[in-house]
């Protein structure tokens, strides 16, 4: 039973051998079919399209397309003998407005033709985000704020390809604006999506629609005060101007203001009254009739007269002068 | 209060007075009609040179590249435009398009807008002959009171006009340039137009014209023989002398059967039309000079293309005795279409339009 079972497994093992041997042998026969088929059929065409965006939305196109050796050995001459062929569609009545600057070089030493051209206007302003449309079926390859890359792999006919149909290897790098921040690339419209914000002045009806209400409101109530206040002025009688009390003027020049108005109204008129000793200020004496009001004293025995008009001191008997 | 204080107080208070009177008169008057701060825009409008309007129904959907006039919009100030609204009617056949809005236009941006109309069909249908019409646009933004209107004259052509290229004659290399148009051939084929519904119902009955290559061949065969036996019979082009362009008269369907003729495009389309019509994909097959119908086998994936003038029997045996029997039967035209087809298609000088595709990407048929 043992040499059975081992002779079985032998058996195992050298048809799963031979099993895997024939798959193998089996896939790269396909292979090699595929590649042949490929290799028969398409040439492989690489494009590089760099788009350079500004910060208004206008793009710069940089297209080179390179093309396989042979095949543009064999029929390239028809870009340079026909060089309408890349441009007409770019020329087209459809395009006025939309494409400026249009060139093409054709460089048979490197079997490619570099196509350039500005296509202002190239990317939609949202508002609240910018959009490049027209990239639909491609694969991100890379997503940053400067710049986004994608690539694509199809089969293309037209003039690019002479009317044959050609493998076609795409890069496209987005070269987005300075400031630009949130790209990324929406596969359900194809667009290459990114913020900009716009920091300058916006256009408007000006500033009193843009603030009608508190300005109706600042030119009523301005009006409405000058007439009550011209109405006020006008009307106003001329009234004399309160006499001064002399006391108020007889403060000592040494007095700080301060202390002046700090005085009481309810204080009596005497409080800052200069003791009999100190000079009477030049100004106080200068009114008449504030000399005339002032009381005198007796020069003997210092008291006050009690009757104005009397001749003598009524404390000593002092005659006054 | 002196006199001259009294005085001068009045003075300066007169001058508040009238400056906010002023002022408030100025605000009430402000009601947009002062033009907008520094907002300077360019907006120019460009109609295209012909409508298509076998097509009309495309025009409406802004997926295809047919359109009727583009407007460049240019911002040339020093402040941004805000809630910028633009739409488009062409009097007499598409009201006022949905308002196409752009939230800001910043300074030196450029804003392409295009006019996609939804035309009136009862009015398209009457277009016989190329036809004028006014476009106009208007737009609106922020900062101005009434919209700006612009109006240009367009062209319709006649609803079985077909123009076969738009490019400039000198940019024409190919006989692809030379029908470049041809994506708009698919608006000609109508399956689901009654007569012509009904017509390829009534040749295909029993048949499995879903899923059988035999079956789906042999409704090919018949169709063939429908026509011939209705009295189809083929006609010279007619001229389209007013396009002023390389264009051709071009019959739907219903018109080849019901007239009981129609040159080798109308014929071509007239057999599309009723394979399409019972679920058969097929193709019109463009070659210098000739239109052949094809039709694709749903399981091997094998085309076969008739020659559809031999409908007319007597028209082959006469022009061509050579090629074919008295009897010119469908498979022989069969026959005598392949190495057209192949040889065109070595050459390079053949054009496939696949209907189902082109319907696909937004030719809708009209009718």
């Amino acid at each position: 039973m043992v040499g059975i079972n081992k002779h079985r497994s032998w058996i195992l093992i050298a048809a799963l051998a031979m099993v895997l041997a024939l798959l193998l042998l089996s896939t790269s026969a396909v292979a090699q079919e595929e590649g042949q088929e490929i290799d028969e059929y398409y040439f492989t065409v690489s494009e590089e399209y760099n788009v350079d965006i500004n910060d208004v939305g206008d793009a710069a196109v940089t297209d080179q397309v390179t093309y396989d050796p042979t095949w543009f050995a064999e029929v390239g001459y028809v870009f340079e003998e026909y060089p309408n062929l890349l441009s007409r569609r770019f020329r087209a009545d459809t395009n006025i407005g939309e494409l400026e600057n249009f060139d093409v070089q054709v460089d048979a030493g490197a079997s490619s033709i570099t196509v350039t051209f500005d296509a202002p206007g190239l990317v939609y302003n949202l508002g609240d985000e910018w959009v490049l449309f027209g990239y639909p079926g491609y694969e991100v390859s890379s997503v940053g704020d400067d710049q986004v890359v994608l690539t694509g792999a199809w089969l293309v006919t037209g003039e690019y390809t002479l009317f044959e149909e050609l493998g076609w290897e795409d890069t496209v790098t987005i070269d987005l604006p300075e400031g630009a921040t949130g790209a990324r690339y929406d596969e359900g419209d194809g667009g290459v999506y990114y913020q900009l914000a716009y920091t300058g002045e916006t256009a408007s009806a000006g500033f009193l629609e843009d603030n009608k209400t508190i300005m109706l409101i600042v030119f009523g109530v301005l009006m409405g005060l000058s007439l009550l206040l011209f109405i006020m002025v006008v009307t106003r009688k001329e009234k004399e101007p309160p006499a001064q009390p002399a006391v108020a003027q007889a403060a000592p020049p040494t007095v700080p203001p301060a202390a002046t108005q700090a005085t009481p109204p309810s204080a009596p008129a005497t409080a800052a009254q200069p003791p009999p000793s100190s000079a009477p200020p030049k100004e106080q004496a200068s009114p008449p009739e504030e000399q005339a009001a002032a009381p005198t004293f007796c020069k003997k025995c210092g008291k006050p007269t009690i009757k104005e008009g009397a001749s003598f001191c009524k404390n000593c008997g002092t005659p006054f002068d | 209060m002196s006199k001259p204080l009294k005085t001068t107080l009045s003075i300066i208070l007169i001058i508040v007075f009238l400056g906010s009177t002023v002022g408030f008169i100025l605000t009430i008057s402000a009601s947009g009609g002062d033009e907008p701060v520094e907002a300077t825009l360019q907006v120019t409008l460009y109609p295209t040179e012909e409508i298509f309007t076998c097509a009309y129904k495309s025009y409406g959907d802004d997926q295809t590249d047919l359109y009727a006039a583009k407007t460049i919009i240019k911002n040339t100030g020093d402040t941004a435009v805000e809630d910028f609204r633009i739409s488009y009617k062409i009097d007499g056949y598409c009201d006022w398009t949905s308002t196409e809005i752009y939230p800001q236009i910043v300074p030196g941006q450029t804003v392409r807008d295009y006019c996609f109309p939804n035309f009136d069909s009862g009015e398209m249908q009457e277009i016989s002959t190329k036809t004028p019409a006014e476009l106009t646009m208007k737009y609106e933004y922020d900062g101005i009171d009434q919209p700006v209107e612009d109006t240009e004259k367009i062209y319709l052509l006649g609803k079985n006009d077909f123009v076969f290229t738009s490019l400039q004659e000198e940019d024409i290399f190919t006989f692809t340039d030379a029908t470049d148009n041809y994506p708009i051939l698919a608006a000609f084929v109508t399956p689901n137009e009654e007569l012509t519904k009904s017509t390829a119902n009534e040749l295909a009955g029993g048949l499995e014209t879903g899923m059988n290559d035999e079956d789906v061949y042999q409704a090919f065969l018949r169709c063939f023989d429908y026509l011939r036996a209705a009295g189809v019979k083929y006609i010279q082009e007619p001229a389209t002398y007013w396009t002023e362009r390389f264009a051709q008269y071009v019959q739907y369907p219903h018109e080849t059967i019901s007239r009981k003729s129609g040159t080798c495009l109308d014929l071509a389309i007239c057999v599309a039309a009723l394979m399409e019509a019972v679920g058969i994909k097929s193709y019109v097959v463009l070659i210098p000079g000739h239109a052949i119908p094809m039709i694709e086998l749903p399981n091997s994936g094998e085309w076969y293309g008739i020659e559809s003038t031999f409908i007319d029997q007597e028209y082959a045996f006469s022009h061509f005795p050579d090629w074919v029997t008295p009897e010119v039967t469908a498979s022989e035209c069969v026959t005598i279409a392949a190495p057209s087809i192949n040889d065109n298609m070595a050459e390079g000088t053949i054009i496939l339009v696949d209907l189902e595709s082109e319907w696909a990407k937004g030719v809708i048929p009209s009718w």
